[in-house]
């Protein structure tokens, strides 16, 4: 949904090819985004409103990110194997609250040797840094499917139950894995990044 | 739960919608249309190449504080029961304020306590040029050896950065802008109290913090591949160390480069420094010490130590142990008296060892002097210190991440405190399409492995080195150092294969400091010399009036003869210089043989070897690194 700045809406419309050579390019478009992960966002209009980016995750089940890789089954067999059952490196507890305040984004061009090239220009400004609030994940481990080669009724290791250290400690409220880990700043990118194609007329490809 | 809120800001006008559109095409504008299924089947995938320019990146707190952004290792997962009797607890450790900048010196010019004490630089004016970016393709390497040695073609992705110049840059231009990076980070590790639950600073004791600091390197040259690995390893092969676990799973392989720039001397002939990475040396006039030497000494002098007299009695002149009383007193007497042939010499019976005594002299030649160091302009630098300025009181225990202030790690003059490692050059190749890095698990515990080269030509020919013809063809491994890396696979470019270095080396190497080039065998090594610099425990500063010396001591062996008078023995004469001693045991039981080597002539041709400044440890190299297996893997997880 675009919102437009002037007050009233207008449907897309398709521009003829008179108008477009008429037209001259300009100033690019700007890029923002905020993304949250399993966390609150009680002030939207603040991002960095102590009340946001806690973790909000009420079943911890589904606050997991999973991969498996290909031939990783639990007895060594390659997978499809009818007696490997699938084994998952599983980040449990993954959360974050990343604001990209500003890229711009702009057409320019590339010139190397004879040949010009067009090319997207992303800029930033560290004036506008990316801010990451809590991002990352509590624990890591290796999980393993219920049933070889999922078969029927097998609960995948990405779902097994939930089940903290419990006891007093460091370790009571946390899932069982190792290692976790969390990124939290501003990180201040400055500068500009072309991106083009390169294709055989180019030296290194 | 996820919520994306996207915010897309434009001005609502025609003329913006068209600009990435108009950016894409020719100088004719036109309106965008399908193409059919038939023309996208014929379009082939090109790379992606990325030119990031005025780039820098630093991770700054949340309040933007400088360099106080973390990244955190959370230490969950308890310790095993050995650990805790041996009082060991979890580490808790923050990764602060990784930033990546230009120096702000130019490539090549000397770095001063204000860059290498200083995280942050200047932009990067342009990491790789257009002729030469980043690049992220794909690409088939149509033969690559499974683990069977069976030829297969492997498709993979990889992130290659700009490539290394086969001549360094030109001082200040944009492109030695890639050439010199500055890097900075510092971390806090607490030791943390498993079973004190998590509050503030509760349970954490003991904190270590570092700095790390490198000003003036590139990556150039590096490259990852991402690919799926081949198959090959069997019941047949799997007694050679294999594993199936390397079959047809996810692979990854690649080339870390990380240089600091040349770092080789120029010696001539002789040996001697004539220029290059290493320090000004200028000698004083050297003290030449050599004693007055004679082949004549008399017959008392102190310098002459006794290693052969003739065995009699004390009360004979000699000091051979006295036998039991043997006939009225004459027992232990075998030089006696001049008499029953004791008197003689020169024939077998008696070769005249009771008219000869032997000794040697000891001459020293010695050369000493002093010589001023100066290292050279240090055109790269990593500093690792612990030394902090304001910001935060040493050893409060306190880190920005839980409220306490931030460290300011800017050096002390006039010595700066930390290890500096000058002229670092480190290329790591780990791995190959044939040679895969694996993540595998016991179920458990996580591991990482760089595959087992397997017994079989087709794939270790192309992995090992043959030191005696380095422009073998049937074995194609090579060293990478700064100076090359490999040979250009056929078909490469003109463009590129005369202008970079090449990615193909199979053998790692790392240097700091000076080092010593052989480019027809393409080895490596210190250079051992005074000159050399590398490693020093602080900063590596110049010196005067640094002392040293040298000496060698050599052996003159004499002889001393005596006749008879009346029924005794006469007096000693003189010693006279011979060449090696004749009666080769002495009566202290020890056996001594020692030959005369004085020089001829007696001139002292010895030199001062010189000396360095107290905190220079000189430098270091391992060449001709190859990882044939390697793992890693967690344990203790259950």
């Amino acid at each position: 949904m675009f919102r437009s700045s002037v007050g009233y809406s207008e449907g897309l419309q398709e521009l003829d090819e008179h108008s477009l050579q008429a037209v001259a390019g300009q100033g690019g478009a700007d890029l923002s985004l905020v993304l949250r992960l399993n966390h609150t966002n009680t002030n939207p209009n603040n991002f960095d409103d102590p009340l946001n980016a806690q973790s909000n995750c009420v079943d911890f089940v589904y606050c997991r990110l999973a991969i498996s890789l290909n031939n990783r089954n639990d007895d060594g067999t390659p997978t499809g194997s009818p007696t490997g059952k699938k084994q998952w490196l599983v980040f449990k507890g993954i959360q974050g609250s990343i604001n990209i305040q500003e890229i711009k984004i702009d057409g320019t061009d590339v010139t190397y040797g004879s040949v010009i090239k067009p090319a997207v220009q992303l800029s930033f400004d560290d004036l506008k840094p990316i801010k990451f609030r809590n991002v990352g994940f509590e624990s890591l481990s290796i999980e393993t499917d219920t049933v070889a080669n999922e078969g029927a009724g097998n609960l995948p290791g990405y779902l097994v139950p939930a089940t903290l250290y419990g006891g007093v400690g460091f370790d009571s409220d946390k899932e069982k894995g190792f290692l976790g880990v969390n990124m939290h700043g501003n990180l201040a990118i400055d500068g500009t990044l072309k991106i083009f194609s390169c294709d055989a007329g180019h030296p290194r490809c | 739960m996820t919520q994306i809120q996207p915010l897309f800001q434009h001005q609502w006008t025609r003329r913006l919608l068209v600009v990435a559109m108009s950016a894409a095409m020719s100088s004719q504008v036109l309106a965008l249309q399908a193409i059919s299924d038939d023309e996208m089947a014929e379009a082939t995938g090109e790379g992606i190449a990325f030119l990031p320019e005025s780039f820098s990146m630093r991770f700054n707190g949340a309040d933007d504080t400088p360099s106080a952004g973390h990244i955190r290792l959370i230490p969950v997962g308890p310790l095993t029961p050995t650990a805790i009797a041996s009082g060991y607890e979890k580490a808790d450790i923050y990764l602060y304020g990784l930033s990546l900048s230009q120096s702000n010196q130019d490539y090549g010019l000397a770095r001063t306590g204000a860059d290498w004490g200083a995280p942050f630089g200047r932009p990067i004016t342009s990491w790789g040029t257009a002729d030469n970016p980043w690049l992220l393709k794909v690409e088939t390497d149509p033969n690559v050896p499974n683990f069977a040695g069976v030829s297969n073609q492997v498709s993979f992705l990889e992130l290659e950065a700009p490539l290394y110049r086969q001549t360094p840059p030109t001082a200040g231009s944009a492109e030695s802008s890639a050439y010199n990076l500055k890097m900075g980070l510092w971390a806090d590790a607490f030791m943390r109290d498993a079973a004190t639950p998590e509050n503030g600073y509760d349970g954490l004791s003991n904190r270590l913090r570092l700095s790390a600091v490198w000003d003036g390197f590139s990556i150039n040259g590096s490259n990852l591949k991402i690919f799926q690995t081949l198959d090959g390893v069997t019941a047949a092969n799997l007694n050679q160390g294999l594993s199936t676990s390397y079959n047809q799973t996810f692979g990854m392989a690649g080339l870390i480069r990380l240089n600091g720039g040349d770092t080789q001397v120029t010696r001539n002939g002789l040996g001697q420094f004539t220029g290059g990475y290493g320090a000004q040396v200028v000698r004083s006039a050297p003290t030449l010490v050599t004693p007055a030497n004679t082949n004549n000494l008399p017959n008392n002098s102190p310098l002459v130590t006794l290693t052969y007299q003739p065995l009699a009695r004390p009360e004979d002149g000699g000091n051979y142990p006295l036998a039991n009383n043997f006939n009225n007193g004459d027992q232990g007497r075998i030089c006696g008296t001049p008499e029953n042939g004791t008197e003689s010499a020169g024939n077998a019976n008696n070769p005249g060892h009771c008219l000869t005594r032997e000794g040697f002299r000891n001459i020293t030649f010695s050369a000493s002097g002093t010589n001023s160091w100066t290292p050279p302009a240090a055109k790269s630098v990593l500093r690792i210190s612990t030394q902090q300025f304001d910001g935060s009181m040493f050893g409060d225990g306190t880190t920005p991440a839980l409220g306490g202030p931030s460290p300011n790690f800017g050096p002390n003059a006039p010595s700066a405190e930390g290890i500096f490692l000058y002229g670092l050059n480190v290329n790591l190749v780990l791995g190959s399409l044939y040679q895969p890095l694996v993540l595998s698990s016991d179920g458990a515990n996580f591991s990482m492995e760089l595959a087992r080269i397997p017994n079989n030509p087709n794939v270790y020919q192309r992995i090992y080195q043959d030191y005696s013809t380095p422009s073998s063809t049937t074995f194609l491994g090579s060293t990478c150092n700064v100076y090359q890396c490999g040979r250009h696979p056929a078909g490469t470019k003109p463009e590129i294969s005369s202008n970079y270095q090449a990615s193909t080396a199979t053998h790692s190497s790392i240097s700091i400091g000076s080092t010593v080039y052989d480019p027809a065998t393409n080895r490596l090594s210190a250079y051992k010399g005074i000159e050399s610099f590398g490693v020093s425990f602080g900063e590596l500063q110049s010196g005067t009036g640094l002392a040293s010396s040298r000496s060698e001591t050599y052996k003159q062996v004499f002889q001393a003869t005596r006749g008879t008078s009346g029924g005794n023995w006469g007096a000693w004469g003189n010693w006279t210089q011979i060449a090696e001693t004749r009666f080769n045991q002495n009566s202290s039981g020890q056996i001594l043989g020692i030959d005369t080597n004085v020089p001829v002539p007696y001139t002292n041709t010895l030199t001062v070897p010189g000396a360095t400044v107290s905190n220079n440890f000189g430098s270091a190299v391992i060449d001709g690194l190859l990882i044939q297996h390697m793992k890693f893997t967690t344990t203790g997880l259950n």
